[in-house]
């Protein structure tokens, strides 16, 4: 019927595309786990297009009008500077969940160190990237963030190199500021891209680590041997995952950039759009803005974004300002900046343990768990309240998480050690976590209703937080103790035919993304609505996900056969809630 | 049943151009600039640069001044025609064709060869427009465009060389004997007796004629419109932001 085969083997003596020499691995590595860099990295690729394409009109002399004409006259111009954001937040959140992935399964080892160094370097300038991109906007959060930026040199390195610094980054000279800012941003940009590179190349020389199922958690063999009869050819089978990854990511972003902004004003750190001082408006000639951005401008408080809020909160510990003259904020520099990169730095080179059992690798596993807890805790803290606090205060909220990572670790590894694990030793965990949640309720009723300030809640809020992050760690180390029964590798077995079910999914994949490109080529007005038409690019990105997942299943139905199609239909479900969000923003 | 297996494949390949093709009239739309509004032709008295008229009988035959019109970066000639020994020529009406390949066009070559004063109408693709003649006290006034249309060259590179005198390396002898507006950057030569025809490729069309008016009484001359091709490089021949269009006057220097 169709002789597809021919085009492709027409391609292939030409292209030689399965001849590439990246690492080959087999077919049960083409899980999500094992794919969390190509989220990164598609997410990169769609800030580098649409950041060149920002480029068209952006206006250093001044940005504050450049913005306001991109988001309100150009066609597309909405939708390409909150696309922007919306995959810089996906770009930085998807590495933090790549970091701790690869932190938990101990991928950082030996022969790997370099690979993790790497990342860590392309991880710092990533944000110091994302620091740049957003101070372009001239917006209230960039203005502050320059302003905080300056002030957190300065008064770290000193009265001289404070400010030799802060000219490199900032200009002295305000009318030229812009300029620096942009060439800074795209120079960083670059940089990024060069560096994610090299860690790509690092990783590629060692393949990814061997899943502990198949080594059961020990640290051989150090790579997957390139002879294993299961290996998936780099091409169409690597080619086309990462093509369908890629597009679902594209579109998850931009779904989400829609979502958010039919929905308006919800949080400024979820708000796609710039948030304009209107006085500042009016001075780069914007007479008559809209109301919803003056409505947005009201509503908004200094805050960073979401990625800076725990340096940010860490600011605010004012305890942490030491008394030397000029260089006051040097302590909280190293807490926010230095000490987090260099306790990750650090890991392979301590962790020398020959399991990758998240278990026996102490350090790691508490500090670099209790890392994470603390990022999340301080971005909720700074989110919720402003304001300095007190040593104690302080202490307790981190307290919390740490007793209980700690506890739960020892427990857990004595247990899975086959150690006695004592009653009395679990009775004290209990009572400790019990005790977080009885101590505050008890103070409150205590002190009576004067106590419970807004900031109160707030504190009490991120303790809160701390503790169940803290006990869904230690849950998740819990479900790496071996279970008694040697595990099954069931083999799977279904059909190796593409059934009729499967097939109509893609037709109306296929159908989504006819109609989604001919309404944007034709119907939908961009400046009319924006939400809709970033909705309809979302419905593209996605119904072509579905599409050439469609294509990746047939090429893989031998390796990975049809079983039912509950398995078959998650990827085509995104499709259709993008399909059904789309039309209920546009109509 | 292979074949729906192939039919998956096929459905993916048309989803990879599908949202490759999908993207690129929203990219197209956004990448593409305003175009400037369309300006009505302002009506432009022309003045030397002490600010005091241009009289028609100030101007010297054969010599060679420039003047912008309509808009302030768009240069024109302003030549006051005449024979070997500097005696006006009177310039004829004629009805000439917007665009026009000498190489190609035997009629426009024919008819452009066939006598200074009886130029018929010519035809080329893209219509025909009315070159008006020349004006003033000999009818031997004409103004033209002063950028090629070939590639946007202007002068010195474009220059009128008055009969007699011989661009550098003519490319031909009609060209050699003089008389012409001549392009060094690619050879173009266009007759401005003639309404400013191509005589020379690879010009593809007349320079465009700047419509000028003498008044009998005071002498003075106004620039008021652009007719033909439109002027190379340009979106229309007034589109631009009106403080980019030439105002009330508009000033003339002699360069040779």
């Amino acid at each position: 019927m169709f002789r597809s085969n021919n085009l492709a083997e027409w391609l292939e003596e030409r292209l030689r595309l399965s001849h590439l020499p990246f690492y080959r691995v087999p077919y049960n590595y083409m899980t999500l786990e094992f794919w969390i860099g190509a989220i990164v990295a598609s997410s990169f690729m769609l800030l580098v297009i649409t950041g060149l394409l920002l480029l068209f009109y952006y206006k250093p002399d001044n940005p504050i009008l450049a913005n306001y004409e991109l988001i309100t006259e150009k066609p597309f111009g909405r939708f390409l500077l909150t696309t922007h954001l919306y995959a810089a937040h996906a770009m930085i959140f998807s590495a933090i969940i790549h970091l701790f992935r690869n932190m938990y399964r101990g991928a950082y080892k030996k022969p790997r160190e370099l690979v993790w160094l790497a990342g860590i370097v392309t991880g710092l300038i990533m944000i110091q990237t994302a620091f740049f991109g957003y101070s372009l906007i001239g917006d209230k959060i960039a203005e502050e963030a320059v302003a905080i930026g300056s002030g957190l040199v300065s008064n770290s390195f000193g009265p001289y190199w404070g400010k030799v610094l802060v000219a490199l980054a900032f200009d002295i000279d305000e009318a030229q500021r812009y300029y620096r800012l942009l060439a800074l941003h795209i120079i960083l940009a670059g940089l990024l891209g060069l560096l994610f590179m090299l860690h790509f190349g690092l990783f590629e020389q060692q393949g990814p680590q061997p899943s502990h199922e198949e080594t059961g958690w020990r640290t051989k063999p150090e790579r997957i041997p390139q002879d294993r009869e299961d290996l998936a050819p780099w091409f169409p089978v690597n080619f086309l995952y990462m093509t369908f990854l890629g597009l679902g990511v594209w579109g998850f972003i931009v779904l989400l950039n829609a979502i958010s902004q039919a929905a308006g004003f919800v949080h400024q750190l979820l708000y796609p759009l710039p948030i304009f001082d209107p006085e500042k408006l009016a001075a780069a000639g914007v007479t008559d803005p809209p109301e919803w951005m003056l409505e947005a401008a009201e509503k908004t408080r200094p805050m960073p974004p979401w990625f800076l809020v725990y340096a940010f909160k860490i600011f605010q510990l004012d305890f942490l300002y030491i008394d030397a003259i000029g260089y006051s904020a040097i302590l909280i520099f190293i807490i926010s900046m230095i000490l987090p990169p260099l306790i990750l730095s650090v890991f392979p080179f301590i962790d020398r343990h020959e399991s990758t059992h998240p278990l026996d690798r102490p350090i790691p596993t508490v500090v670099g768990g209790l890392l994470i807890i603390y990022l999340v805790q301080l971005t909720i803290w700074g989110a919720l309240s402003i304001g300095y606090y007190s040593l104690t205060t302080t202490t307790l909220i981190f307290l919390v998480p740490l007793i209980v990572v700690v506890m739960g670790y020892w427990i857990l590894a004595r247990y899975k050690n086959g150690e006695p694990v004592g009653a009395g030793l679990v009775l004290a965990f209990t009572v400790i976590i019990l005790l977080v949640f009885i101590a505050p309720g008890a103070w409150i009723v205590a002190k009576g209703s004067q106590g419970a300030s807004e900031a109160f809640w707030a504190d009490l809020a991120t303790m809160m937080i701390g503790l169940a992050l803290a006990i869904g760690y230690v849950a998740l180390l819990a479900t790496s103790l071996p279970s008694g029964e040697s595990v099954q590798r069931t083999v799977q077995v279904g059909s190796r035919d593409i059934p009729l079910p499967l097939a109509l999914l893609v037709v109306i994949d296929l159908f989504l993304l006819i109609t989604s490109v001919l309404l944007l080529a034709l119907w939908v007005d961009p400046l009319a609505s924006p939400a809709g038409t970033t909705a309809l690019v979302a419905l593209l990105f996605l119904s072509a996900y579905g599409v050439v997942h469609g294509a990746y299943r047939a090429v893989v139905v031998d390796k990975i056969p049809y079983t039912w199609i509950g398995r078959e239909l998650p990827p085509h479900l995104l499709v259709y809630i993008a399909a059904i969000i789309t039309a209920a923003i546009l109509v | 049943m292979t074949s729906r297996r192939d039919f998956l494949k096929v459905l993916g390949a048309f989803g990879l151009v599908g949202v490759a093709g999908g993207l690129a009239p929203p990219i197209i739309r956004y990448v593409m600039p305003p175009i400037p509004p369309q300006q009505p032709f302002p009506r432009t008295k022309l003045v030397w640069e002490d600010g005091t008229p241009v009289k028609a009988s100030e101007l010297e035959v054969n010599k060679m001044y420039l003047f912008s019109y309509p808009m302030v970066n768009t240069p024109n000639f302003l030549l006051n025609l005449g024979d070997e020994n500097g005696n006006p020529i009177e310039i004829p009406p004629a009805e000439l064709p917007i665009t026009m390949d000498p190489t190609k066009d035997e009629s426009a070559v024919f008819k452009a060869q066939g006598g200074r004063v009886e130029i018929g109408r010519i035809e080329g693709r893209g219509g025909v427009y009315r070159f008006p003649g020349g004006i003033g006290p000999n009818k031997s006034i004409v103004a033209y465009s002063g950028i090629c249309q070939h590639f946007a060259c202007f002068y010195p590179a474009l220059k009128f060389f008055p009969p007699g005198a011989s661009p550098p390396n003519p490319p031909s002898e009609a060209v050699a004997k003089g008389g012409v507006i001549f392009c060094a950057c690619h050879g173009s030569a266009y007759d401005p007796y003639r309404g400013a025809i191509v005589t020379e490729a690879p010009a593809p069309s007349p320079l465009p004629a700047v419509i000028l008016e003498w008044d009998p009484n005071t002498d003075e001359l106004w620039a008021v419109r652009v007719e033909g091709s439109t002027i190379t490089g340009k979106f229309c021949n007034t589109c631009a932001q009106p403080e980019e269009m030439v105002g009330d006057t508009t000033t003339v220097k002699q360069v040779a």
